[in-house]
């Protein structure tokens, strides 16, 4: 071993042994030159190394050895091996103090999975490193983005829903580590990854904050969002959903007029006439295909039947199924009887046909919302309110005493005279007219 | 004088250049990297799934 390499390794192994993590931080990050100069050794190092106990140590070595590895390269296997074995060990008080090394790894190791077309192998991988590197559940962090970017290349979604599903209140910096392209493609690959499930409304939600999140210049990722946007507010609500007042001019300025085809559609789903929503699908149909939106498209079409079918059922008790089809533009009483089968199934209509004559009788919702279930099932939406109304006033609280925000909510009364006193405060307000 | 950030109804056309930057980011004030002079970014982004949203090899 290079004597470089020996000193490093004595000094990690010194200063772990003190519990010296400050300074071992210092350190690491001088090294990093040497550590790459001598890459070719690295793994010499790393076995020297333990991973639970020099932890910071081998997340620096390990951080250049991934930088040197191409995804052609025949040891991804160990590296894979290796970079495992490190995140479930290593020791979550090390880690605390350089959080930045740790999102770097594993954004080096998810793009040599990417690259390498195994990205199932990095699930739990991250996972893991999620657990460790968070400071609690309601945190974002970078790995965050990695691992739904990872379930989504590997078409296995369910390791993200873990993460996906909880109401996230704040980032983890991460040491300056962490950037707003993270926060984008997580919320960018999240919807994704609700709307290939099928659960619509969290996707649109998710679609919504990357679309929102303050900006001046147009990123691609919003831009990709804006469209799904539109898209799954078609099959919820039926229209494009207004863009909400607190999204930056970018999005209504450029983004908008960047998603024409999308518009179209919209203007022709407010039509209710299938013949016309088709005629733009058909139309733009290479856009679609190329955004690889196609499959969205279709179900908004499949939406908008469904919906027109619904209406349906606010006009009529009793319907032949050939009625249905030709009032809903289908084209036969066998495809009405599936679309309203699959409504019936998921809820959506009440209604049952008799095959004898075929016609539908639709009816009213049987729910008399007096069930034990239904109780429970209040209950449990009013104690999720409850939590978030108890969050939202810590947090106000939290705000209300933090020194920038008295400093600035104090400001325009030194520099402006009372004129400009801050909205809200009455008293003030009333004594300065 | 630098407008105080407040309600939504005083923007009605979004928040615009009377945003504080300082605070559009929220408590982390992390979100405003796309504050550059750059008219489009993020053009590199991995988006190629596949259409994760046809079903219709299913039916």
């Amino acid at each position: 071993m290079a004597s470089a390499l020996e000193h490093y390794v004595n000094t990690v192994t010194t200063l772990t042994a003190q519990g010296n993590y400050n300074e071992m931080v210092k350190y690491i990050s001088k090294s990093m030159e040497i550590l790459s100069k001598n890459s070719a050794l690295l793994d010499t190092v790393l076995a020297t190394l333990q991973p639970s106990i020099h932890t910071l140590g081998v997340l620096a070595v390990l951080k250049v050895r991934l930088q040197h590895t191409s995804h052609n390269d025949a040891n991804i296997d160990t590296i894979h091996a290796t970079v495992a074995e490190f995140i479930n060990v290593c020791c979550q008080e090390q880690i605390k103090y350089a959080p930045d090394l740790m999102a770097e790894l594993c954004e080096s190791y998810s793009d040599l999975l990417i690259c390498g077309k195994c990205p199932m192998r990095g699930l739990e991988v991250l996972r893991t490193a999620i657990f460790k590197i968070r400071e609690s559940p309601y945190h974002l962090t970078s790995i965050h983005s990695h691992l739904a970017h990872l379930c989504l290349a590997s078409k296995c979604f369910k390791p993200a829903l873990h993460f996906l599903d909880i109401d996230l209140m704040d980032i983890s910096k991460e040491n300056g580590y962490y950037d707003v392209k993270h926060f984008l493609l997580y919320y960018y690959y999240g919807g994704m990854i609700y709307a290939a499930l099928k659960k619509y409304q969290r996707a649109h939600y998710f679609f919504q904050v990357c679309i929102s999140t303050p900006a001046l210049a147009v990123s691609h990722i919003m831009l990709e969002g804006f469209k799904k946007f539109v898209l799954l507010s078609l099959i919820i609500d039926g229209k494009v959903e207004k863009i909400p007042k607190y999204a930056s001019l970018v999005v209504s300025r450029f983004i908008k007029p960047l998603s024409t085809a999308y518009m179209d559609l919209g203007t022709a789903y407010a039509t209710n006439n299938p013949d016309e929503v088709n005629s733009v699908v058909n139309k733009h149909q290479e856009v679609f295909t190329r955004d690889q939106n196609m499959g969205l498209v279709k179900q908004c079409v499949h939406a908008m039947y469904k919906m027109n079918i619904q209406r349906l059922t606010k006009t009529f008790l009793t319907l032949s199924l050939a009625d249905v089809a030709n009032r809903v533009h289908l084209g036969s009483p066998q495809q009405a009887q599936k679309y309203i089968l699959h409504m019936i199934e998921d809820g959506e209509i009440h209604a049952s046909i008799n095959q004898k004559d075929g016609m539908v009788v639709f009816l009213d919702n049987p729910e008399k919302y007096n069930s034990p279930d239904m109780f429970g099932n209040l209950d449990k939406n009013l104690q999720i309110c409850m939590a978030v109304e108890r969050q939202i006033q810590a947090m106000e609280e939290e705000i209300m005493v933090n020194p920038q925000y008295v400093q600035k909510l104090l400001g325009p009364q030194d520099e402006d005279g009372p004129h400009s006193q801050p909205l809200g405060n009455n008293s003030q307000a009333s004594s300065s007219m | 004088m630098k407008p105080s950030l407040v309600a939504d109804e005083m923007f009605p056309e979004g928040a615009g250049p009377f945003m504080d930057l300082d605070e559009a980011g929220g408590s982390c004030g992390l979100l405003m990297d796309l504050t550059t002079n750059e008219k489009a970014v993020h053009g590199e982004f991995d988006n190629n799934f596949d259409d994760l949203f046809d079903d219709d090899d299913i039916n």
